[in-house]
């Protein structure tokens, strides 16, 4: 293409970069700004020195955060939760998906079982009932309350099951001639070749329950089974730092905690968000994939 | 004999119902590999249809959904006391007036960001900023209000002004102490919208720039030869190209006008700002568990589950005659 050398071409250059240069500042200083917070020292803080960069470099915060408080634990939570839900999800979501990407012919009261699912993608019958069943089941202050109501999400199921469709035919039907049956074909030929698509549905459940905190609020009781997302709405946006810390009965890391309230706070918020920070530039591809197939098959 | 051929011929035999317990019979192993996904479906999305039920009953949780008594009014009557309370319009207001502001703005600007984007030729560049835009997507709900708890307080921190927003105010001597943007009903919208626009901005548009890398770049050479500058191409072709996108996109949304969530709400919500940040969801959530009225806490829920069902089906109706696609 001939390059554009007009006056108002350049002038669309510079429109073009101011924004995008814009953009990214406004998306990366919160970032930065937390974690500049949360390791500079809370009096360097206090004397207004923290506006990018960190001053008066220190870990305090972080060792208090670890030491005491209901952080690490929540932290472990989430890691089991997560590793459980996205095992349990995936095996659901694949075990129904590929049933449903077969023909008619063979999967009897097919156009039955996709109106059951594709229902529940239009209506939702609410908060209440849905947390009456949970706590019908039993499920109720239990981790599995934040598994097993989520286990498969439609969404996801129907890019598992339109990326099942897309293997091409002549694959299962050369292993049919060979005399293999359904099960073969699953596990020795559609899995294997699905490992894409089992990434990005495995990652899409998570990041959804590593990011989850409401399902938590609703279902969960004892403080000892909190996710670390629940835990950081307790401790920063309800305030409640020193009223966990005094049912931890840590009393000595009480002055420690009032004067460094602020950078804890902000070290808390960091923790939180810097695994997902760690991950998404290596995951991102994968997420793109998954909108580009969902917005496909809507 | 291949199978279908059997099939076909027992169908003209057997009706529909012998086909189907022949393919039964014959394909078992997928019954059997959707039987675990088909229990949680019917656990977990069709037992709460039927505790809807309370919806139209005085919900007693000894007696259960059947045994509960049927509410008075001919089992109506939490419906007619939700529409006879003095905030009802306002919570519905409140719901629609959050998501057409997140239409409007989040809508025109990742368009905008995915144009601007289409125009950068330098393929690391526009790699990195994309890549650095999706980056508040993959940061929680909880974590964004917590950023926005801390950055707008208006207590402690440098000479007790409050949050890095509140210091940056007063350095630059726009006000002389700090304003709890939180706590006022009149900063709540801007606040929910302005840290919309910053979580989905970038991830709005990746559907958008997929659109626009199909475009034939053939269009804008010629159009190049008669002469046309790069903004006339902009909006001539590309956004011409990505309407159908756009149209059904948007179309998608407004059907999801009422069925506003209530997480980021919550978390937003505080008492002195009740009057704009009780949405519906918000309203369900805070009578329901809050308070402990199951039974018209449900009842609300139906209401606007049925309204959503409606309007979704008629975005539908809407994006068919308009633009030939639609979602089923």
């Amino acid at each position: 293409m001939v390059k554009d050398r007009s006056i108002s071409s350049l002038v669309l250059d510079i429109v073009i970069h101011i924004t995008l240069v814009f953009l990214v500042v406004v998306t990366l200083y919160p970032i930065i700004y937390i974690f500049s917070v949360s390791v500079s020292s809370a009096a360097a803080y206090e004397a207004g020195k923290v506006v990018l960069w960190p001053a008066e470099f220190t870990w305090d915060a972080y060792k208090i955060v670890f030491e005491a408080g209901t952080v690490p634990n929540a932290f472990k939570n989430t890691v089991i939760y997560t590793v459980l839900y996205t095992v349990l999800s995936l095996f659901f979501t694949t075990t129904m998906a590929y049933p449903l990407s077969r023909p008619a012919e063979k999967l009897a009261f097919k156009g039955f079982y996709n109106k059951l699912v594709v229902f529940t993608m239009f209506f939702n019958a609410g908060t209440i009932p849905i947390y009456l069943v949970v706590q019908s089941v039993g499920l109720l202050d239990s981790m599995w309350s934040l598994i097993i109501p989520a286990l498969i999400t439609t969404y996801n199921l129907v890019v598992m099951r339109t990326f099942f469709v897309s293997i091409p035919v002549e694959l299962e039907e050369a292993a049919f001639l060979d005399g293999a049956n359904e099960f073969t074909i699953f596990y020795k030929i559609v899995l294997p070749l699905s490992k894409a698509a089992i990434a990005t549905v495995g990652l899409f459940y998570g990041v959804y329950q590593w990011n989850s905190w409401y399902s938590a609020m609703l279902y969960l009781k004892t403080k000892e089974k909190f996710p670390l997302q629940l835990v950081l709405r307790d401790i920063i946006v309800q305030n409640q730092m020193a009223a966990e810390l005094a049912a931890q009965g840590d009393m000595s890391m009480m002055t420690e905690v009032q004067s460094n309230v602020e950078s804890i706070k902000y070290a808390t918020l960091f923790i939180s968000i810097a695994p997902m920070l760690a991950v998404y530039p290596f995951i991102q591809k994968y997420f793109v994939k998954g909108v580009m197939v969902g917005s496909v098959k809507g | 004999m291949s199978n279908e051929a059997v099939l076909s011929k027992d169908q003209k035999k057997v009706g529909w119902w012998g086909t189907q317990m022949i393919a039964f019979k014959k394909n078992i192993f997928l019954q059997a590999l959707l039987l675990p996904g088909l229990i949680y479906y019917i656990v977990f999305h069709y037992f709460p249809i039927y505790g809807l039920l309370i919806a139209f009953k005085d919900y007693n949780p000894r007696l259960g959904v059947w045994a509960s008594e049927w509410a008075a009014n001919g089992g109506f009557e939490h419906f007619v006391r939700f529409f006879s309370i003095p905030n009802v319009w306002n919570y519905i207001w409140n719901t629609i007036i959050l998501s057409v502001l997140h239409i409007v703005w989040l809508f025109p600007l990742s368009i905008i960001l995915a144009l601007f984007l289409n125009e950068v030729n330098c393929a690391w560049y526009k790699k990195l900023v994309q890549t650095i835009s999706y980056l508040p997507h993959f940061v929680s709900v909880a974590a964004v209000a917590g950023m926005l708890t801390m950055f707008l307080s208006s207590q402690g921190g440098p000479g007790n002004n409050g949050g890095i927003i509140n210091q940056l105010l007063v350095n630059m001597g726009l006000i002389s102490e700090g304003i709890p943007f939180l706590d006022q009903t009149r900063w709540f919208r801007t606040i929910y919208i302005g840290s919309d626009v910053w979580s989905s901005i970038g991830w709005s548009a990746i559907i958008y720039i997929a659109a626009l890398s199909g475009v034939d770049q053939e269009l804008y050479e010629a159009a190049t030869i008669d002469g046309a500058t790069r903004v006339q191409k902009m909006w001539h072709i590309s956004v011409q190209m990505i309407r159908p996108t756009i149209i059904t996109l948007l179309i998608m949304q407004i059907g999801k006008i009422m069925s506003l969530g209530s997480e980021k709400a919550l978390l937003l919500q505080r008492e002195s700002t009740m009057e704009v940040s009780e949405i519906l969801s918000t309203y369900i959530y805070n009578q329901g568990l809050g308070n402990g009225y199951f039974d018209y806490s449900a009842a609300v829920g139906l209401f606007n589950s049925l309204i959503n069902v409606l309007l979704v089906f008629a975005a539908n109706i809407v994006s068919r005659k308009l633009t030939e696609t639609s979602l089923w």
